[in-house]
């Protein structure tokens, strides 16, 4: 019966497309972060689209429509927090790979592209995170709402499209939906497509690749390690990948049982008295130092070095973990990273855009 | 069985009768209100105008999403309508509302859209002095606090995610089980 299903599904779908050889080190947590990444942005897709169902977004609407989404709608509390949690989830699982993929230096020839597209995601779902924070248009969406502004009156025409100055039409917080809900996804899902194609063609770099020049034999597994390289099949890392990303759902499915997320108080305009989500509590430590200037000049920084990584790293050792000074000035911007987010977490709360 | 159905038609013609004439006489005296405002703030005065009522008195109720407000009885004059400004309590919470007009038989006789914009905002944006408008935004009630709030889940909802979660872990701890990790070569040639 199942057999006879499997065949059925086989010759319809094509599905003996995804029988194709991969690494079988791939089996491990470690080269699952990208595919439980990608999961948890499907989980972020369906429960948001939930939530677009009853969020208004605008000025006088917002705050109400979250407050009757938690506490009216059918299972509104309960999927707003796994939206919650799964976004703090993809910070996790985008940076573990980011980190990973690094330590491998696996954006080395040929996948300097792949690298690429991997730091642009990172940098859409960094939006996707500020601006889904601006929607909740509590005191902290508000102050998070007004930092948009205050960014965009600091890079003049590039910012433009965060003040309320790009068009009198419409406000800005409906426009920061537009972006959270449309722009950034179609964009991530196109990076997404990209990404997954030139996996797909030019394997993945494990660590007994040692030549990470070497195009994909076709098996998924490249380089002179190729040879000695055991390969599984696509299929059963994707059957494992499912268990791990059903078994992390059903944890966050819990957390938000447990810990559901809340809302504060209406805005009052005129006061910065709150701190943002925790991923971007390292960019409020930066403006403690610097002011308004920290948020754009932070991402910036650490966005242009990810971009530059592919052509800073020119080192002849191909083995993980050998990057020259890359490694060390990466590791430098990690440790203020992490400093700058204990410092943001654990100062006080300060005014940076005189609001 | 005849009888039951001829009562049962009787009733659908007598309700469809009442239905036809409510209707008709909403269309006839077309109760309507409007303003020159599309928002206002609370604890400020909305200029607001009511025509094609039938006599009598009418409650003017602000309805929001999760809050409703009594705001205050009008009597309608000889010509059908009313005009006056109507005060928006300062405790309103900023937000979309319809304001509604009931009649003294609670009928729902006309509407329309409200925006109430909080009082702070005016107040905060319009001092120039910073602490100063930190000050008095902090007295008009900004907070950094969360709400406490009754949340909707009801006892089909926790079973609900119970299967959710149920399912979605079981699937998964035998997905895990049916492929076990391959031990990672590290054969760095």
């Amino acid at each position: 019966m199942i057999e006879s299903a499997r065949k059925f599904l086989n010759e319809r779908l094509a599905l003996h497309a995804l029988e194709y050889r991969v690494p079988r080190v791939t089996s491990s947590v470690k080269y699952m972060l990208g595919g439980l990444t990608a999961f948890l942005l499907l989980v972020l897709i369906a429960t948001g689209l939930y939530l677009s169902q009853y969020y208004n977004p605008t000025a006088t609407g917002a705050h109400d429509s979250v407050l009757y989404l938690i506490s009216r709608a059918p299972l509104g509390d309960w999927i707003r927090s796994v939206h919650f949690l799964s976004a703090g989830g993809v910070v996790l699982t985008v940076t573990a790979h980011l980190c990973y993929t690094f330590w491998r230096r696996a954006y080395r020839k040929p996948r300097e592209v792949t690298w690429w597209a991997g730091v642009l995601m990172a940098a859409v779902i960094f939006l996707l995170i500020v601006t889904g924070s601006a929607l909740r248009y509590d005191q902290e969406g508000f102050e998070a709402l007004a930092h948009f502004v205050a960014g965009g009156n600091l890079t003049g025409a590039f910012g433009r499209f965060f003040t309320d100055a790009f068009t009198p039409s419409t406000p800005l917080l409906t426009r920061i939906f537009g972006l959270h809900t449309s722009l950034l996804p179609l964009g991530l899902i196109a990076l997404i497509a990209l990404h997954f194609w030139l996996i797909r063609h030019l394997g993945i770099r494990t660590d007994g690749e040692a030549g990470g020049s070497s195009a994909n034999d076709g098996s998924g597994v490249t380089g002179a390690g190729a040879a000695s390289a055991e390969t599984g099949v696509f299929r059963e890392h994707t059957m494992r990948l499912a268990g791990f990303s059903l078994v992390l759902f059903a944890i966050l499915g819990v957390l938000a049982v447990l810990v559901p997320e809340g809302i504060g108080f209406p805005p009052v305009p005129g006061v910065e008295i709150t701190k943002p989500f925790w991923p971007v509590l390292w960019v409020y430590g930066l403006e403690n130092q610097l002011g308004a200037w920290g948020m754009i000049l932070g991402p910036s920084v650490v966005f242009l070095f990810l971009m530059a990584v592919p052509l800073l790293d020119r080192g002849t050792d191909e083995a993980s973990g050998k990057h020259g000074w890359v490694g060390w000035l990466a590791l430098a911007l990690g440790i203020i990273i992490v400093a700058l987010g204990l410092y943001g977490a654990l100062g006080e709360a300060r005014p940076h855009i005189g609001m | 069985m005849r009888n039951r159905k001829t009562e049962g038609g009787r009733l659908i013609n007598r309700l469809a009768l009442v239905v036809t004439v409510s209707l008709t006489m909403a269309a006839v005296h077309g109760a309507a209100m409007k303003s020159s405002q599309s928002a206002v703030e609370a604890g400020q005065a909305l200029p607001l105008e009511g025509t094609g009522f039938h006599a009598g008195t009418f409650t003017l109720v602000l309805m929001g999403s999760l809050t409703e407000y009594t705001l205050r009885d009008v009597t309608i004059d000889a010509e059908g309508g009313f005009a006056f400004d109507l005060a928006v309590p300062v405790d309103v919470r900023p937000g979309q509302y319809q304001l509604l007009a009931f009649s003294s038989e609670d009928v729902r006789e006309a509407v329309m859209d409200l925006s109430v914009m909080a009082v702070a905002q005016v107040a905060a944006t319009e001092s120039h002095d910073a602490e100063a408008g930190h000050a008095m935004a902090m007295d008009t009630g900004a907070s950094a606090e969360e709400m406490t709030i009754t949340r909707a889940t009801t006892g089909a909802g926790w079973g609900v995610i119970g299967l959710i979660v149920g399912l979605a872990g079981g699937v998964g701890a035998m997905l895990l089980k049916g492929t076990p990790e391959v031990e990672a070569y590290n054969a760095d040639v």
